[in-house]
């Protein structure tokens, strides 16, 4: 697996949760673009749906399963869902995937 | 946002995910989306919502939380199901007084909550299974809201089929309290907005379909028709009689059929009148434009010849390029995608949810006949020397009857789906069209048309307010099936009559119009009646209004 891979699956993720946002809300599949915290678009149900889709995601299209949250949902969300971009590392990280390849 | 519908989702769990899914999905009809606060049990029916100012109220609730004794034998306990269907019946009460102040009530059925496989072998036993117990809940509540046509239980099965093992998310459920996974939520709200367009008359009417490829395999100039892949023993055969049969049962709920095929007409009818495994023959389509010509503009001519709008109009075909040319040309005809794969047509067209009805009438079930007994009409029309001549030869009689029980519900589709002769385009649903009508200075008929081919059953509709000197004409609607045979003439007639009993002094109408209503204003300004203002028209009444020659009038209602 590639960090290739890891990018395409957390577009993928923001495909499908872009299709429960008004369109002028929706979140541009780019690195740069914040997620969580100040100015970011997702409030605390957005993460949680993020979250179990990026899930169910890593386990169809990945096929490893990971749970991507421990205790306190806010906090490690504002950490590792910061961006699009800090998604992909994140992920990359709990996956094994290395990030400068 | 005049054109998104009001939605107010209730639920006794997080349905957040449900309404963002209905609120932003580009398909018509939008919706404008209101959730209230989670809430349990009676209480969440109950309360003080503004169900009046809403299209479509959709509450979602859990059976464990409806019903204790559900819960207690979820947890293991022996229960006497008689407990839970009282419990049943108090929720079915709740939700009657919620149905009374709400247009439309949308319940998704109940299913077994997330991982619970049902006890295996007890699932079904008496007193101990709670799968068993469920079904008879589930059965008790259809049964209790049977009588009210405002109230429609949704089942929610298919969605959890569809969602397969994502029907639960465990993350969704302890982190959000929303039990369901996306994927259920996002068939719910496509189911949701189905509904709202069945109630609201939207369902399409008319399916076209193509020939080659489509109802049979093959291609007819090619092999003639002994060589089509239709029925015997090939897996592609079969799912073309198969396709046959599904759409064959569309027609037993009002959808009419229609062809538009690239091919030479002649040949092609007797393909389909010939080819022993045939489901549908000639005689099952209500028109067909079989010919060389663009498909667009040929859908556009059936549909025109059916009296039809091409908002009523699916377009089924194999090709792409013709599916592509027909949705560019034709936004409002529904385009569905259509599998490669012969083997998946039946399903694909199963799948449709667009010619969903709250309710089957008997003028559903009769409309491919009434269509092929208009065809016939009509070449009357063409070979009768006069207008005249032809109406008198119609033996056309008009039955003028009260609302009642027994029509509610096709006087309310008929003022719901009728588009060209309304005058004022006025929707509502039965239960408030039945309200409207109670009221003292209302009064509401419906007519009953039939002539030598066809009785084409309850296909008109007249409503009055009446104020002071004047009576109003509130609804003027008459079916396109009947329209251009002096039915039309009879309802006035019948008007006139009526108000002059009640020594009025005028009689109005105000023609509001739509995009699709010119044919009501064409009537009204040849109709009589004089122009009072630029829509608005009127008959003193001290002047009776000319009964129409061709029409016997049977007016068994009170004065």
């Amino acid at each position: 697996m590639e960090l290739q891979d890891v990018r395409r699956t957390v577009f993928r993720a923001i495909d499908e949760l872009n299709e429960q946002r008004p369109p002028a809300e929706r979140i541009a599949p780019a690195d740069d673009v914040r997620l969580v915290g100040f100015d970011g678009g997702l409030d605390s149900l957005g993460i949680v749906n993020l979250v179990a889709i990026l899930e169910q995601r890593i386990e169809g299209d990945l096929h490893q399963s990971v749970s991507l949250i421990d205790d306190d949902v806010l906090a490690d969300a504002s950490r590792h869902f910061r961006t699009v971009g800090t998604t992909v590392s994140y992920l990359a990280s709990r996956l094994g995937v290395r990030v400068d390849a | 946002m005049p054109d998104h519908r009001a939605v107010l989702v209730l639920a006794d769990f997080n349905a957040a995910n449900l309404a963002s899914y209905l609120a932003n999905d580009a398909s018509a009809p939008l919706v404008r989306v209101q959730v209230a606060p989670m809430m349990r049990g009676v209480g969440l029916a109950a309360g003080h919502v503004d169900a009046a100012a809403l299209d479509t109220v959709v509450l979602w609730t859990q059976p464990q939380h409806i019903s204790h004794a559900f819960a207690r034998l979820l947890a293991g306990d022996e229960v006497d199901p008689a407990g839970a269907l009282d419990e049943v019946d108090a929720w079915a009460s709740a939700l009657e007084a919620l149905a009374a102040r709400a247009r439309t009530v949308l319940l998704p059925s109940w299913v077994m909550p997330h991982a619970h496989r049902g006890f295996g072998l007890l699932g079904m036993r008496d007193h101990l299974g709670p799968v068993n117990l469920l079904m008879r809940m589930t059965l008790r509540l259809a049964e209790r809201l049977a009588p009210h046509d405002n109230i429609f239980i949704l089942d929610s099965q298919p969605w959890m089929q569809e969602a397969g093992g994502d029907a639960y998310n465990a993350r969704l459920w302890h982190l959000a309290k929303v039990p369901f996974g996306n994927a259920v939520f996002k068939a719910a709200a496509r189911a949701v907005k189905a509904a709202i367009s069945a109630v609201a008359g939207e369902s399409r009417r008319l399916v076209i379909v193509d020939l080659d490829n489509t109802l049979w395999g093959g291609v007819l100039g090619d092999e003639g028709w002994q060589g089509l892949r239709l029925g015997g023993h090939d897996a592609q055969g079969e799912a073309h009689v198969e396709f046959q049969r599904e759409l064959q049962s569309l027609t037993k709920r009002g959808v009419i059929l229609g062809i538009v095929s690239k091919n030479d007409e002649g040949p092609a009818l007797a393909a389909i009148d010939r080819h022993p495994e045939m489901v549908l023959r000639a005689a099952d389509f209500a028109g067909w434009r079989i010919n060389w010509e663009d498909k667009a503009h040929n859908v556009t001519a059936l549909t025109a010849e059916l009296n039809l709008g091409l908002r009523s109009v699916v377009f089924i075909d194999d090709n792409p390029i013709e599916r592509d040319r027909v949705r560019q040309a034709l936004p409002e005809v529904l385009v569905p995608d259509w599998p490669a794969n012969p083997l998946l047509y039946p399903n694909a067209l199963a799948r449709l949810d667009c010619f969903d009805l709250p309710a089957i009438t008997l003028e559903d079930r009769g409309r491919q006949r009434a269509y092929r007994a208009r065809a016939a009409r009509q070449r009357t029309r063409d070979t009768a020397p006069s207008l005249d001549r032809w109406l008198s030869g119609l033996g056309i009689t008009v039955r003028v009857e009260e609302l009642s029980d027994a029509n509610l519900l096709r006087v309310a589709q008929l003022l719901n789906k009728t588009n060209q002769m309304n005058l004022t385009t006025r929707r509502l649903a039965a239960a408030e069209l039945r309200s409207w009508a109670s009221l003292p200075q209302h009064k509401l008929w419906a007519f009953r048309v039939s002539d030598k081919f066809e009785d084409a059953g309850l296909t008109g509709l007249l409503s009055l307010a009446l104020a002071g000197q004047d009576a109003r004409i509130v609804d003027f609607v008459l079916s396109c099936r009947v329209i251009g045979r002096e039915v039309e003439d009879a309802m006035l007639w019948h008007a006139v009559d009526y108000a002059r009993g009640r020594g009025m002094a005028r009689l109005l109408a105000e023609y509001v119009p739509t995009d699709r209503n010119s044919p009501c204003l064409r009537f009204f300004e040849r109709s009589g009646f004089e122009r009072l203002d630029h829509g608005l028209f009127g008959w003193n009444v001290g002047v009776p209004f000319g009964a129409p020659r061709h029409v016997t009038v049977q007016t068994l209602v009170e004065r």
